[in-house]
């Protein structure tokens, strides 16, 4: 029982974990419809840029977030200003959209590598059982806790606010928000502004619970990217709902497979939940 | 030096068999497959493992490697083909990574440390051992590869591959099923894809799961990028180049460990300019020319090459109580009409009246509720829109949709398997002979026989619509429905279209337009339905409508019909 309990728990910390992930993408997907799979480069990049700001130059926790924050947004912003404005210019094609942003990633990803090695590094702070007997570590109970607080006013922000309305106004109907005096460039600028920071929390979590390599940026944007296509326009409660059901599983497979393979489980899994609704419906049209 | 340089030769060979598959899948077809590297592993490791544990002799254990690729190719897309183009992104990256780890991990791919000891290949007792000889072999094999992929997309599966991509409800309406280009692409693509697998490790001797992972996806989707998408010697161009290049530059010593992680930052720059600032490659896709067809029509010999549609029905179209409902939104409530031959109907009615969807339901786009078409004793509902265009219903779309990267001479083609066979199979000639002159005179009258070498995308919007009257006269479809024609013409085009209409009106051909231009019906229709909140309000001619003041007062005013 307490097995399973506490594969459960891992399961809820791995999927807050994904639902930050997830949820940062989704802000950005949502009025761009930009396959975004740099955002990956930007969660990566900001892990690195908060690892040097606290360990190798010393400067306090805070700071050194605010640090990666800036480096994230500033990040986020060069690359929708300097790859996908221009793709928009020439009316690219999703592919070809999804090829830049793809080459993105894999140019942090060298960058990173040639400056801080193959090699994982991470926080000096220990990862240790968050209290005597407990079932999660001290890093997996902020990442639950950082996803809530981060996740629930946001998620109310985009409902309520005038600029969540803004966001899908924008992804659902360009012309018709343009119509009534949207400014969409500054939408998606703010978009990307906003989906960066998000990130942060998300890339440092992860480094403290798990180290940061290099590669760890294509593994994020899958899970980033993997949610929101899940929740479809359902919301980024929905991506997080997502996240967390997809974290539970994969800790749970930790009981049925040895560890080895849980890579290889989760990107099955990966696969299915996207599989699945197309083979749902076809079933149902079988059936009809 | 030579034996250097023929292994340059090998790699070249294996990277271009991989990009040139790739470019099938991923160009022609428009998949967003990501997982190339996949394919090639389990060629390498299904033809590796013949090889050593069987002692499978050398040309056989790529068939296996393959075959064996091929139907986990198969496999793999058959869940994949109805999805957009990001959720096939996301779902290949997914399984890219699943075969990785199971490359790491199963005790028949040897782990980590991957197989040893695949031997050289002998070939009728001649020995391929040494580079050299290696190298003739890998050219020869790359070049068959591709040429047999070349020769595919010279078929019909060319244009009908590129139509399901461009915009596949169209294609259907031309009596093309999407699926089978489509998983003829994902199937050849991983085949080939496994087929270089096997040749690579023959060169090799050794494989493991470093050479099949995420990142020898994204250095073939380079590779293929440079050389031009949907070109299939344009993407080995591009393999060619990407290895060759570095080979070159390596000559230049190094020495910095930072030098390593050069290669990637030079791929990904090299691949994120040319996305940006030419992004069809150095060899672009290209179109079918129309002087292919010129040969002339070999001398009739009594049977006509038209072969009609196996099933084709002919007579009224019988609507019988349709509903249909979105949501809570009742949209049609019981909808009964006839459509009969030699009269044109005019379907007319307010915004949200519920036109376009009794359209879409008699054109098969849409299921209904409840109610049935039917055409002389024959059930349409539940078919899907390909079928009925195979039985010779032809519809038009708003907007004048067309194949972007088609030109009209392509369009043409298209129309023109329609005609014979009422679909375009994968494996038929392209173009019969004497096709260009059958094309060139249908299109004569239209003005558009000297455009025949114009792209689609660089046509005026009265030209496209000129072009789809033009291609549905030499169609000759049995039903032909039009979803507002004449929106966005000027009145001198649109009593142009409302005369080419008028001429396709036969005793055996019905008719149906959804309009809202109402000049253009008055000028083009027989009979005028008119539809208004779910049910049909008043059905009569031009002249009984527009004198019911009754019926036309509820539904566009009481200001003064023109």
């Amino acid at each position: 029982m307490s097995a399973v309990l506490n594969a459960a728990m891992l399961g809820i910390a791995i999927g807050s974990l994904y639902a930050l992930l997830g949820v940062s993408f989704s802000v950005i997907y949502t009025p761009t419809k930009i396959f975004h799979f740099a955002h990956g480069a930007v969660i990566v990049a900001s892990g690195y840029a908060a690892y040097t700001f606290i360990e190798q130059m010393g400067l306090p926790l805070p700071i050194g977030v605010i640090g990666a924050v800036v480096v994230a947004v500033v990040l986020g912003v060069a690359i929708e200003l300097l790859v996908y404005r221009t793709l928009r210019r020439r009316s690219a094609s999703h592919l070809i959209v999804f090829i830049a942003s793809a080459s993105v990633l894999t140019l942090v990803a060298a960058l990173i590598t040639m400056a801080y090695g193959l090699a994982q590094v991470s926080f000096a702070a220990p990862v240790r059982p968050a209290f005597d007997g407990a079932p999660l570590t001290n890093a997996q109970l902020t990442t639950i806790v950082v996803a809530v607080v981060i996740i629930v006013p946001l998620a109310i922000f985009l409902k309520r606010s005038p600029w969540g309305i803004r966001f899908r106004a924008v992804g659902d109907a360009p012309e018709a928000a343009q119509r009534r005096g949207v400014n969409i460039p500054r939408v998606y600028l703010i978009s990307f502004v906003l989906g960066s920071a998000i990130a942060v929390p998300a890339a440092i979590l992860q480094g403290w619970a798990t180290g940061f390599r290099p590669e760890m940026g294509f593994h994020d944007a899958l899970i980033a990217t993997a949610t929101t296509l899940v929740a479809g326009s359902r919301g980024v409660l929905a991506v997080a709902a997502a996240g967390i059901g997809i974290g539970l599983v994969q800790g749970m497979s930790l009981l049925v497979f040895p560890s080895s393979w849980q890579d290889g489980v989760t990107y099955f899994l990966l696969f299915l939940v996207i599989v699945g609704p197309s083979l749902v419906r076809r079933r149902g049209l079988v059936h009809a | 030096m030579i034996d250097y340089l023929a292994q340059i030769i090998s790699f070249a060979s294996v990277f271009a068999m991989l990009a040139a598959s790739y470019s099938l899948v991923m160009g022609t077809a428009g998949a967003f497959s990501s997982m190339q590297a996949a394919f090639f592993g389990i060629g390498a490791y299904a033809a590796s493992i013949s090889a050593i544990s069987f002692q499978t002799p050398f040309p056989f254990d790529l068939l296996i490697g393959g075959t064996t690729a091929a139907l986990i190719g198969t496999l793999v897309s058959l869940p994949l083909w109805r999805l957009p183009g990001e959720a096939v992104l996301v779902a290949t990256i997914a399984l890219q990574l699943v075969f990785s780890s199971v490359f790491v991990n199963a005790t028949v791919t040897g782990g980590r440390s991957g197989l040893y000891g695949i031997p050289r290949p002998q070939l009728f007792g001649m020995p391929f051992a040494t580079a050299l000889p290696f190298s003739i072999l890998a050219i020869a094999v790359a070049l068959v590869v591709i040429l047999l992929l070349h020769l595919y997309l010279r078929r019909s599966a060319g244009l009908s591959t590129r139509a399901v991509r461009d915009d596949s409800s169209l294609a259907q309406s031309f009596g093309i099923a999407p699926a089978a280009p489509r998983l003829a692409a994902w199937t050849l693509s991983a085949g080939f894809a496994g087929v270089a697998g096997g040749l690579y490790a023959r060169f090799v001797g050794y494989i493991d799961p470093g050479s099949f992972s995420l990142h020898q996806t994204l250095l073939i989707l380079t590779m293929l990028v440079i050389g031009g998408l949907g070109n299939v010697w344009g993407a080995a161009f591009g393999a060619v180049l990407l290895v060759a290049v570095p080979e070159l530059l390596s000559f230049v010593p190094s020495t910095s460990s930072a030098a390593d992680q050069l290669e990637p930052v030079i791929y990904s720059v090299v691949l994120l300019l040319v996305v940006m600032f030419r992004p069809q490659g150095i060899f672009p896709e290209r179109n079918v020319p129309s002087r292919r067809g010129r040969r002339p029509a070999p001398p009739a010999t009594g049977s006509a090459p038209v072969e009609r549609p196996i099933s084709a029905p002919s007579g009224t179209v019988v609507v019988s109580g349709i509903t249909k409902s979105f949501g809570g939104l009742s949209v049609l409530k019981g909808i009964d009409l006839e459509l009969r031959p030699n009269e044109v109907t005019a379907i007319l009615g307010p915004n949200g009246a519920g036109k376009t969807t009794l359209f879409n339901i008699i054109a098969g786009a849409e299921r209904p509720d409840a109610g049935t078409v039917e055409w002389g004793g024959q059930l349409l509902t539940g078919r899907p829109p390909h079928e009925l265009a195979r039985m010779g219903l032809a519809r038009s779309f708003q907007d004048a949709r067309m194949f972007p990267t088609f030109t009209v001479y392509e369009y043409m083609v298209v129309t023109a398997h329609t005609r014979r066979t009422g679909t375009m199979r994968l494996l038929s000639r392209m173009v019969p002979d004497g096709l260009t002159a059958e094309i060139t005179q249908a299109l004569e009258p239209y003005g558009l026989a000297d455009q025949l070498d114009t792209r689609l995308s660089d046509l005026s919007y009265g030209q496209h619509k000129t072009l789809i009257l033009a291609s549905l006269v030499y169609w000759g479809p049995t039903v032909v429905l039009f979803d507002e024609l004449a929106a966005g013409l000027d009145a001198k085009s649109a009593a142009d279209v409302a005369a080419h209409v008028r001429a396709l009106r036969s005793p055996e051909r019905v008719i149906c337009l959804v309009e809202h231009n109402l000049d253009f019906v008055w000028a083009a229709a027989d009979r005028v339905v008119l539809l208004g909140e779910g049910l049909i309000v008043a059905d009569g001619t031009p002249e009984q409508i527009r004198q019911d003041p009754a019926a036309f007062a509820t539904y566009f005013g009481k200001a003064e019909i023109p």
